[in-house]
């Protein structure tokens, strides 16, 4: 069940709530993983695991 | 009463200031003068520095009529959104917890506005550390918009988009990591700019997520978006993400003149589930802009599908790591709301987060890779007008949707890529103001700029001017 799963982790991170509040925070995730699907069609580049932010290029310093 | 000076923009004051035709004192004043009468209702100052900028106003008086004009922001008074580190001066960054933070130094934006020669007339309200897209605010109240008090300016950036509209202060400054400049730009009917990331520094601005955050213009004006722009962008060593690349004198290239370039429309992200009133405003735009030489292309951008989920992710478990130590020690002290956003930032896994990012980096090659063919992408800034202050859902074309999730669709992809972003208004859709947004290429603000430049030219809007604020609210 979601509310236990969602429960277990906040837990595990010192974040304790009540009943209600995993609960709402539960339709929240279930919604974020509404809107990731499975991710098909995403063309996702495997071997790409670097985390680059810039715009336009890399940083430079001079 | 009419306190015409602050109804004036930057452009229109500094040729005044320059030829000493104008004080700042007088400008200062009338802009003090809104702020007394207009801040009870709409609430868009946090921290007002009456005496401070008064004195201030007067020292560049003397500076000026002694000769020593430094410029186009000289004798001009602004107030920032609360996030912007002042040395000695309490940030409160819309919170409680932070409400008695007084920084040691000074943001790299305001160290440069203070030399440009700025004078502050205090700090501007904002959703709980930038957290939301209200601004309704459990700590400093809601910051109302200044069209009609009973709607929300939007967030995070509110209060700088309500002061601006309201002629509480003559320009401002905002952030934006998932649309706060552009959105609360739009629906208070101003202009709003978010640069390429890393174009201006963000240090000493307090973060939300370090990876999407960016600084930009909030103003009366195309023309004061693209000063403070020039005044304000290039690079800052102290900011690790700061990108080292010629500043553009974005004002030379400000010509409206946008024959032969060419807008690209997305239809299927960034007109898909808009109000048809504001559809069709924005489409009526997009027509004027081709009678004027612009060139019309249809593009296709798939991986825009997960652009929700990815900027979700990404901006919720950045803050959260940046709060997770109060957190922990004191929940209380948050707003409900901005704790359960943060609290939502602890459930994706490490490997959401990484997914996330690999979307990014998908979505900002198809971007990039469209913008070879194509000068600007276009779309309403928002697909609705002002929400009601408390509304959570809206009525979209018959079907009731989630105002805080629908409200920032169009806006979210250039904070994911980091690409420049523009609202301008462009219409009215029941007395309430409709933008439209215009994105480029990473460093190409001169084509965003110009292109806002051309709606402003069509003058859609009639001069029609916040006047909300003549009323009383209802709620």
């Amino acid at each position: 069940m979601m509310k236990e799963h969602i429960r277990s982790i906040l837990e595990a991170r010192g974040i304790k709530r009540s009943d209600d509040e995993y609960e709402r925070l539960a339709k929240r995730w279930e919604y974020a993983l509404s809107l990731k699907g499975d991710l098909n069609g995403a063309h996702i580049n495997e071997a790409n695991i670097v985390l680059r932010y810039q715009a336009g290029g890399e940083h430079h310093e001079s | 009463m009419s306190h015409e000076l602050a109804e004036k923009s930057i452009g229109e004051l500094a040729p005044l200031l320059k030829e000493k035709k104008i004080s700042p004192v007088e400008i200062t004043k009338d802009v003090i003068a809104n702020i007394r009468e207009r801040n009870d209702k709409i609430n868009a100052y946090i921290d007002i520095f009456e005496n401070q900028a008064l004195e201030s106003a007067k020292h560049m008086e003397q500076e000026i009529m002694s000769g020593h004009y430094r410029g186009p922001l000289h004798g001009i008074p602004m107030a920032l959104k609360d996030i912007f580190y002042f040395k000695g001066q309490r940030v409160t960054v819309g919170s409680k917890i932070h409400e008695n933070f007084i920084p040691d130094e000074d943001a790299t934006v305001v160290s440069k506005l203070k030399e440009a020669g700025v004078i502050f007339t205090g700090t501007l309200h904002l959703h709980e550390y930038a957290s939301g897209n209200t601004s309704v605010n459990a700590h400093y109240g809601v910051c109302r918009n200044p069209w009609d008090l009973n709607r929300i300016s939007s967030g995070s950036s509110g209060g700088s988009a309500a002061a601006v509209a309201a002629d509480m202060t003559i320009a401002s400054l905002g952030t934006d990591t998932g649309g706060s400049i552009r959105g609360p730009a739009n629906v208070c009917g101003i202009v709003g700019l978010k640069p390429t990331y890393g174009r201006i520094s963000k240090y000493g601005c307090f973060p939300l997520a370090w990876t999407l955050d960016h600084i930009g213009p909030m103003t009366k004006t195309v023309y004061d978006a693209a000063l403070l722009l020039r005044e304000l962008a290039g690079y800052d060593p102290n900011d690790p993400v700061s990108q080292n690349r010629p500043v553009n004198d974005y004002l030379n290239d400000l010509t409206g003149d946008i024959k032969g370039m060419t807008i690209g429309i997305n239809e299927d992200y960034f007109f898909h589930d808009v109000d048809s009133e504001v559809e069709k405003i924005v489409m009526a735009t997009i027509q004027k802009l081709e009678d004027l030489g612009a060139v019309i292309k249809r593009v296709t951008l798939p991986s825009l599908k997960y652009a929700l989920w990815a900027q979700m992710i990404t901006i919720s478990t950045e803050a959260s790591t940046i709060h997770y130590e109060n957190l922990l020690k004191r929940p209380e002290d948050f707003g409900e709301d901005t704790r359960r956003y943060l609290e939502f930032g602890q459930i994706p896994s490490a490997v959401d987060y990484l997914q996330a990012q690999q979307i990014r980096q998908q979505i900002k090659d198809e971007l990039e890779q469209t913008f070879k063919d194509i000068d600007v992408l276009v779309s309403p800034t928002h697909p609705f007008t002002a929400a009601l202050i408390g509304q959570d859902q809206v009525m979209l074309n018959g079907r009731k949707v989630a105002m805080s999730d629908h409200v920032s669709k169009f806006l979210r992809p250039a904070n994911l890529a980091g690409l420049p972003a523009i609202s301008i208004p462009c219409g009215l859709s029941h007395g309430l103001p409709v933008g439209i947004q215009f994105m480029s290429g990473a460093f190409q603000e001169q084509k965003v700029l110009n292109m806002a430049k051309a709606v402003e030219d069509l003058n859609l809007l009639g001069g029609a001017k916040a006047k909300g604020f003549l009323a009383e609210a209802q709620s």
